[in-house]
């Protein structure tokens, strides 16, 4: 990352004292407190966070680093020594000078035991195996094995961790005590009990991170099942995420119910659009057609967490009306006509037009780079350029009252006046005293934010390009079918200024192509200006030339993005 | 390495010996037992084991055994096999079962019968048959779907019956 | 970009018809009240609590005494005056078998089924109130009779188990029970 002074970093957390404990016999120095996952408070460093410091993984279900810790599956027992003390307060050394551990006889939760200096953690021993192995009997006795028709199936902790650490083979021959299945939990939510392994995540979830405490445990021992309250669906926004935490089947989301195997999706990082937060999701796509969002862990913006808003925001990418052929109008006549012939077109069209009597409105749902272009072609024309701010009500966790994805980015690149949509007044008033003759549109339905089908039409040329069709589009002299984020790379720049890319995960739909590539074909001949070819190089060029991203680079940006100051 | 012919004595380069011999070997074959199938007015008939064409079974309910987990998509070699599940409604006619395949084709074209798909099955729902005579007038005609596979499979003796057992059980038990 | 905007998180297809709703085995308790000075008990139990939350099971004792079951209004008002959401009343209710769902007898027999009563026949007892009151004697948890008269169920120990069988008939204790005496305590509740 480069040393400019303008990227944020993350305020370094002052020091503190370090532990050395020794795990399966390698030494590592953990900090003697952490952050809790929940409130930020520091907190006791635990076994579990400190083997997961030296990457040996202990397996858990109840435990999640940004839950409260519950201590209730048992999965993570380990057993562990610390170092004997002699009467005098002062360690008992060995014959050859090493401090004497004492082992304790009994194991314990590495969840929820914190460190002390000197101690020994040991998670690969005959005992610890075996309690591991006793655990998931547990959890399997009351378990319907139904794997062919669980959702979970090949992301779920039980079938792993009994492959893992578990016994071949059941010795339960009783019958198995059997729980609600298929319950309408809420809206978006099915709950299966006989899955459940009561790890209470979704609890602790719901309660101490929405803070609506809408679920809980009834009824006793081998009956115990989830549930929420009687004709208290759970509804709240972020009702999905337990989806995500459940380590079996039991909640499953009803969006994605027996939609896909889970095998079968490519994993692709991206981000969600629905609002100016920015989560950073994983596209899960299957031979270009796009399934689900999951959430991508980001301290920095989502932590592990995204809204149900945005994550069932994905169906119009696979609206069966999507635009995709390019289009040419003249006069009444639309005719279908493709990029080679309509570029030199519109390129031809564009040149002739006089500078100042042109108006670029570019969304603020576009990435950066294509704002980026779109500012250079307005700028050629010293147009009149703005975005269409788009705003929604807010909640307290993530989703923001700005529901453009990008509209920093709208700023960072010159392209939406200050206040966003000050200057669409301005553009209908040039359209109807006949100054402004061409009209650029990209992604905003123009019709709707106060400029009229009847100021359109007295328009020389009008270019829309977007993903459906709309009033606008149906208008147009041009009309470039352009892709959604999932088809096409690119950057955003959420509300509070941090950088972000992501990847494609399916090809476009038809003649669609991403924005990028037609506006970099468009712009050398109407102004000259030839962009760089690949879009990192796109992206460093724009960095260098925007005050705010001075600095920042594609590489730099990595997975989780760099924090700029707005 | 040169391998030196042989040289040939006068008998052997006559040939008649040989073709003589010859029509002594045919000639026994006229009163052999033959060994030729007349093919396809007898019918081969085929053994135990035989891998033949794939087909989807039904259980004594009636049910369509596949629950569409599409362990046999994902295992299969020449990827035959596409399985369409049934989105989040499930199959109401599945019952506890839930979950069953909307569409299931198998393309007989591709088709290697390896029987890893019946090998991977958790539900005893698909099976290598004696079929072995695949033919079809069309490339569609050799991509079987769901309704043929189950005509074909017919129905399958299930021993166990792990969803009835189930929903007895949970009906039993009061829910 | 994205033309299409959710105001408000949709459901997936509603094709999950074959759903079950959410479990309710709580009763419906329509002329639910609580009245004033009972109020006024309550308000004042909870202020011994550091947190009200830890009043939560005096209050549903309180109510069990008084309506002989817990319905959902019980719940939802007992959440309300704990500052609760109802789940967490409705845990309690669903977790301590002393807490009845249904609404009960006039006469509520608890008959102690731990070792010393067991061994002394307490179950012959139980068995012996299920058949005169038309119960199901293999019946789980407690069971009313038709003419709403009549709550039969076992419990753990009563501690009197130097006296067993025992039984509980509402507030009166009962030792060493024979089925002459069962008899003779069922006459007494006419």
């Amino acid at each position: 990352m480069s040393t400019n002074a303008k990227i944020e970093t993350p305020p370094t957390p002052a020091p503190v004292e370090k532990i050395k404990v020794k795990v399966d016999g390698r030494e590592v120095e953990v900090p003697k407190t952490m952050p809790d996952g929940v409130t930020g408070k520091p907190v006791p460093t635990t076994m579990i966070q400190a083997c997961h410091a030296i990457k040996v993984e202990v397996p858990h279900y109840c435990y999640h680093p940004r839950l409260p810790v519950a201590g209730n599956c048992r999965m993570c027992l380990v057993e562990f020594g610390t170092p004997a003390m002699g009467p005098d307060r002062k360690p008992i050394l060995n014959p050859d000078g090493t401090a004497k551990i004492l082992k304790s006889p009994r194991p314990a939760i590495a969840c929820a035991t914190p460190i002390s200096p000197g101690m020994e953690i040991y998670t690969n021993t005959p005992n610890v195996r075996f309690m591991r192995e006793g655990i998931l009997e547990f959890l399997l006795i009351n378990h319907p094995l139904d794997c062919p028709i669980c959702d979970q199936a090949g992301e779920c902790k039980l079938q792993e961790y009994s492959v893992d650490h578990g016994q071949t083979s059941s010795r339960f021959a009783e019958i198995k005590v059997h729980k609600p299945k298929r319950v309408d939990l809420g809206p978006r939510i099915i709950l299966d009990d006989e899955r459940c392994i009561l790890c209470t995540r979704c609890i602790r979830f719901t309660r101490d991170v929405v803070g609506d405490d809408a679920l809980g445990i009834v009824n006793r021992g081998s009956y115990n099942t989830i549930t929420a309250y009687p004709g208290k669906p759970f509804d709240n926004n972020y009702s999905l995420n337990t989806v995500d935490l459940c380590p079996v089947g039991a909640l499953t989301s009803k969006d994605f119910r027996f939609q896909m195997r889970v095998w079968f999706l490519k994993e692709t990082k991206s981000l969600c659009t629905s609002c100016g937060t920015g989560c950073n999701v994983v596209v899960g796509s299957r031979e270009d057609r796009m399934f689900r969002y999951k959430p991508r862990e980001n301290d920095s913006v989502n932590a592990t967490w995204m809204c149900d808003h945005g994550r069932l925001n994905y169906r119009w990418i696979h609206n069966p009306e999507r635009l995709v052929q390019v289009t040419v109008r003249n006069g009444a006549a639309a005719t279908v006509s493709d990029w080679k012939s309509a570029m030199p077109q519109l390129a031809a069209r564009l040149k002739s037009a006089a500078p100042g009597t042109v108006a670029v409105i570019g969304s603020a749902r576009q990435t950066t780079e294509e704002l980026f272009l779109l500012a250079k072609l307005a700028r050629h024309f010293q147009a009149v350029t703005d975005s269409v701010p788009r705003t929604g009500p807010a909640d307290h966790l993530l989703l923001n009252a700005d529901r453009n994805p990008n509209s920093t980015g709208a700023v960072f690149t010159g392209l939406a006046a200050t206040p966003m949509g000050s200057n669409l007044g301005k553009i209908a008033e040039g359209i109807r005293s006949g100054r402004i003759k061409t009209l650029i549109v990209f992604g905003e339905d123009v019709t709707r934010h106060g400029i009229g089908a009847d100021l359109l039409a007295r328009l020389d040329l009008l270019v829309a390009s977007d993903i459906l069709p709309n009033a606008t589009t149906k208008l147009a002299h041009f009309v470039l079918p352009g892709c959604a984020h999932v088809e096409k790379r690119g950057t955003f720049v959420n509300v509070k200024g941090h950088v972000q890319k992501f990847m494609k995960a399916i090809e476009p739909k038809g003649d669609a192509r991403a924005e990028v590539e037609f506006l970099k074909e468009l712009l050398p001949t109407v102004t000259g200006w030839t962009a760089p070819r690949s879009l990192e190089g796109l992206f460093n060029q724009m960095a260098g030339e925007i005050p705010a991203l001075q600095g920042v680079t594609w590489a730099a940006l990595g997975d989780t993005g760099v924090r700029v100051q707005i | 390495m040169i391998v030196n012919r042989k040289k040939l004595n006068f008998l052997e380069r006559l040939y008649v010996p040989a073709v003589i011999g010859g029509f002594k070997i045919t000639i026994r074959h006229f009163f052999k037992k033959k060994v030729t199938m007349q093919y396809p007015e007898e019918k081969w008939v085929v053994p135990e084991g035989y891998r033949g064409a794939p087909y989807l079974v039904k259980d004594q309910q009636g049910r369509t055994k596949c629950v569409s987990c599409q362990l046999c998509e994902f295992v299969c070699p020449p990827k035959a096999i596409q399985i369409t599940p049934p989105g989040p409604g499930g199959l109401p006619e599945a019952g506890n079962v839930e979950k069953g395949p909307r569409e299931f084709e198998i393309n007989m074209l591709r088709c290697i019968f390896c029987g890893l798909c019946q090998e991977v099955c958790p539900e005893e729902a698909i099976f290598l048959m004696k079929d072995y005579s695949l033919n079809g007038k069309s490339r569609e005609e050799l991509i079987h779907n769901k309704e043929k596979l189950l005509a074909m499979g017919g129905v399958h003796n299930d021993k166990i019956q792990k969803w009835k057992t189930k929903a007895d059980e949970a009906r039993q038990q009061g829910l | 970009m994205n033309p299409q905007t959710i105001s408000t998180p949709q459901a997936a297809d509603a094709g999950t018809a074959s759903a079950i709703p959410i479990p309710n085995p709580l009763c419906e308790q329509p002329d639910f009240s609580v009245p004033a000075e009972m109020v006024a008990v309550l308000d004042e139990l909870i202020t011994h609590y550091p947190r009200k939350r830890s009043a939560s099971l005096m209050l549903l004792h309180a109510v069990e005494e008084r309506y002989g079951y817990v319905s959902r209004q019980a719940v939802e008002w007992i959440a309300a005056r704990l500052e609760l959401a109802p789940i967490n009343v409705y845990e309690l209710v669903t977790f301590y078998p002393m807490f009845h769902r249904q609404p009960t007898g006039r006469f509520h027999l608890r008959i102690c089924r731990t070792l010393s009563c067991a061994l002394r026949d307490s179950y012959k007892i139980h068995d012996h109130f299920c058949r005169k009151l038309g119960l199901d004697p293999h019946g789980h948890g407690a069971q009313t009779s038709k003419d709403g008269m009549f709550t039969v169920e076992f419990v753990e120990c009563l501690a009197s188990c130097g006296t067993a069988p025992v039984i509980q008939c509402n507030d009166t204790f009962h030792e060493e029970v024979t089925l002459e005496k069962a008899d003779k305590i069922l006459e007494g509740c006419k």
